[in-house]
């Protein structure tokens, strides 16, 4: 419902608070149609509001903050514009922190797992970190590194134990820890981390 | 005894010992270890654990019992060894002979209210068990707790949802990827999921199901219903459990221990000058290393020392042993285990685990360890020379109710 814009459709990255309520008139066109597309839970009337008035985008400002939003995990590797778009089936409500070099989507969903997305300032996710009772659906998280993640983590060799998952791959990394009931890790491409950011952030 | 290079104070202990008339100063230790008074070896409330291979053979650092389930109120009963004690899960899992396990028994499965089998996916941070819900009498030592929901691993039971799939963690149904034959969770909470479960939609976290013939449906499940942690079941000593193993130093092909049930509700499992640090909703206290606060965790079930990471501990990871530390010497280290008030700084020492597992006749291992982003996950070799009570959510004890740990 609530949309926030990205810095990759909008190519503004301080006007986050702005873009909140609507995708931003700057930008690609195509990129922008195609994000609109997959954003089902964008909904029409709110994007003609956001047309409207500047009173109207104070409001809609205002609901946006109230409700929470209908957004998915964000997928690593991927646009956080345009990963939202499987939302519809997760009920997460979610805020948007802002830091000097990525801004961190964080997720609730309704089950009290914690995800949070970090984009970079072309609005592509480099890093996922989720924290709750459960773990998150990490298909939808990890993406296209979902196939390495399981590879590596079937070949994860703990001399026949269990502990935590520590998968170190040349473009992946993803970390896995905790115990029933409470669940912790964080997933980055370190390729792709802008430069001044470490790992300890990520969490 | 505690090996001395694990004692900030082995300096002090040693003078203790050489002259015993030197003893004042010496007292104050944060480190004291309040729990390593010896425990009765024997009592009905007292269960034989072991470290060692396991019955896949190759375990590094698990600790395994034996439990006896019977058809609920009936003589018909098996005895199954290498059960996993795991402080850190809750309810006991059961390997099928479907999944190479030792368990022949046929067990009442627990059925959904559309009649249909109930399945579940239970959730480990190295991998999950997929099964049915079935319900046994449990007997443990002298205790026995009647009608457990108790879940039977079994990868032929239906096919596995793509929820427990999409976790990306291995299916552990078989001896070789599970390393035992079923899993005695005695840790902090009753139940292996909790409200969550009981919750329709999407507040439902997908661990238990409905299974017809060809899938299996997300369903909620109430909490008396949910796997148990047998413990509660008992009729005495049900609020909590202690695992006693004596301390070692260096590698062992084997090491004996006990399991006690109860706390402070028989002579023979009273707190003494245990230490007791509460734990919260998600079953954690804190662990301060080098100035900085982290989550922390008491697990019997993870098999070393797993904490923070190279950058941190400055500690490097082995190459080919990848998930353990492999410093080129043995780094002595010290953290302080606390939950509000309460604090004890424990010393623990880490070790090349390349070299550890050169010898491939020795699966103890008190000086195991291995990374773990942003948390402190004290292992089996904690348990090495300490009284570790945990105790049960809402049960009472003589310090509170549960949940806590106390060493």
């Amino acid at each position: 419902m609530c949309q926030y814009g990205k810095s990759g459709t909008s190519g503004r990255r301080r006007g986050y608070r702005r873009d909140r309520v609507c995708p931003s008139p700057v930008g690609n066109p195509d990129t922008r149609r195609e994000a609109l597309t997959k954003q089902r839970f964008v909904s029409r009337r709110a994007q003609t509001k956001c047309n409207l008035s500047i009173r109207g985008k104070l409001w809609l400002t205002a609901l946006c903050l109230l409700i929470p939003s209908l957004q998915s995990w964000g997928v690593l590797g991927e646009d956080a514009a345009l990963v939202a778009a499987d939302g519809a089936r997760i009920n997460a409500s979610s805020r948007l922190i802002q830091r000097e070099s990525y801004t961190i989507h964080e997720l609730r969903s309704p089950s009290g797992i914690t995800v949070r997305e970090y984009a970079n300032a072309s609005g592509r996710v480099f890093a996922v970190a989720w924290k709750g009772p459960f773990l998150p659906d990490m298909k939808q998280l990890l993406g296209t590194h979902f196939e390495e993640f399981q590879k590596a983590a079937q070949a994860q060799n703990r001399r026949g134990g269990h502990g935590p998952l520590v998968i170190q791959q040349p473009g992946l990394i993803v970390e896995l820890g905790g115990h029933m009931r409470s669940f912790v890790g964080r997933a980055y491409l370190p390729d792709e981390m802008p430069a001044e950011v470490r790992s300890g952030e990520i969490r | 005894m505690k090996p001395l290079q694990f004692h900030p104070k082995g300096l002090c202990a040693v003078v203790l010992l050489a002259l015993p008339a030197l003893s004042v100063g010496c007292g104050g230790s944060s480190s004291k270890q309040n729990g390593t008074a010896p425990l009765a070896s024997s009592g009905g409330n007292v269960q034989p654990i072991v470290v060692n291979a396991g019955p896949a053979g190759n375990y590094a650092n698990g600790v395994f019992t034996s439990v006896t389930l019977c058809v609920p109120s009936s003589s018909s009963c098996q005895t199954i060894s290498g059960i996993l004690v795991d402080t850190g899960s809750y309810g006991l899992r059961i390997l099928s002979s479907a999944g190479g396990g030792a368990l022949t028994l046929s067990l009442p499965q627990q059925t959904a209210s559309n009649g249909n089998p109930m399945g579940e996916c239970a959730l480990f941070v190295s991998g999950f068990t997929w099964g049915s819900v079935n319900t046994a009498d449990v007997i443990i030592a002298g205790e026995q707790a009647g009608n457990v929901p108790v879940q039977v691993i079994d990868p032929t039971f239906a096919a596995v949802p793509s929820a427990c799939k999409n976790t990306g963690v291995p299916e552990n149904d078989t001896l070789q990827t599970l390393g035992a034959n079923g899993i005695l969770g005695v840790g902090p909470f009753a139940e292996d999921c909790g409200g969550a479960c009981t919750q329709s939609g999407t507040s439902n976290p997908g661990m238990y199901y409905t299974c017809a013939s060809t899938s299996c449906q997300i369903t909620a499940e109430p909490l008396a219903r949910q796997v148990q942690n047998p413990v509660v079941l008992f009729p005495n000593d049900n609020n909590g459990v202690i695992i006693q193993l004596p301390a070692v130093s260096g590698p062992a092909p084997s090491l004996a221990g006990s399991m006690v049930f109860g706390i402070g509700t028989q002579p023979n499992n009273t707190l003494g000058k245990a230490e007791v640090f509460p734990v919260n909703s998600s079953g954690e206290f804190n662990t301060t290393f080098k100035g900085q606060s982290y989550p922390a965790f008491v697990d019997s079930g993870s098999n070393a020392f797993f904490f923070l990471d190279s950058d941190i501990t400055g500690i490097p990871a082995c190459g080919s042993n990848g998930g353990f530390y492999c410093p080129t010497t043995t780094q002595k280290l010290s953290a302080i285990t606390s939950s509000g008030n309460p604090s004890q700084t424990i010393t623990f020492s880490i070790a090349n685990a390349d070299s550890l597992f050169a010898n491939r006749g020795d699966f103890v291992f008190d000086t195991l360890g291995g990374p773990n982003a942003g948390t402190f996950d004290w292992g089996l070799p904690f348990f090495f020379g300490r009284n570790v009570f945990t105790a049960i959510e809402s049960r009472n004890t003589p310090a509170g109710a549960g949940p806590f740990w106390a060493y």
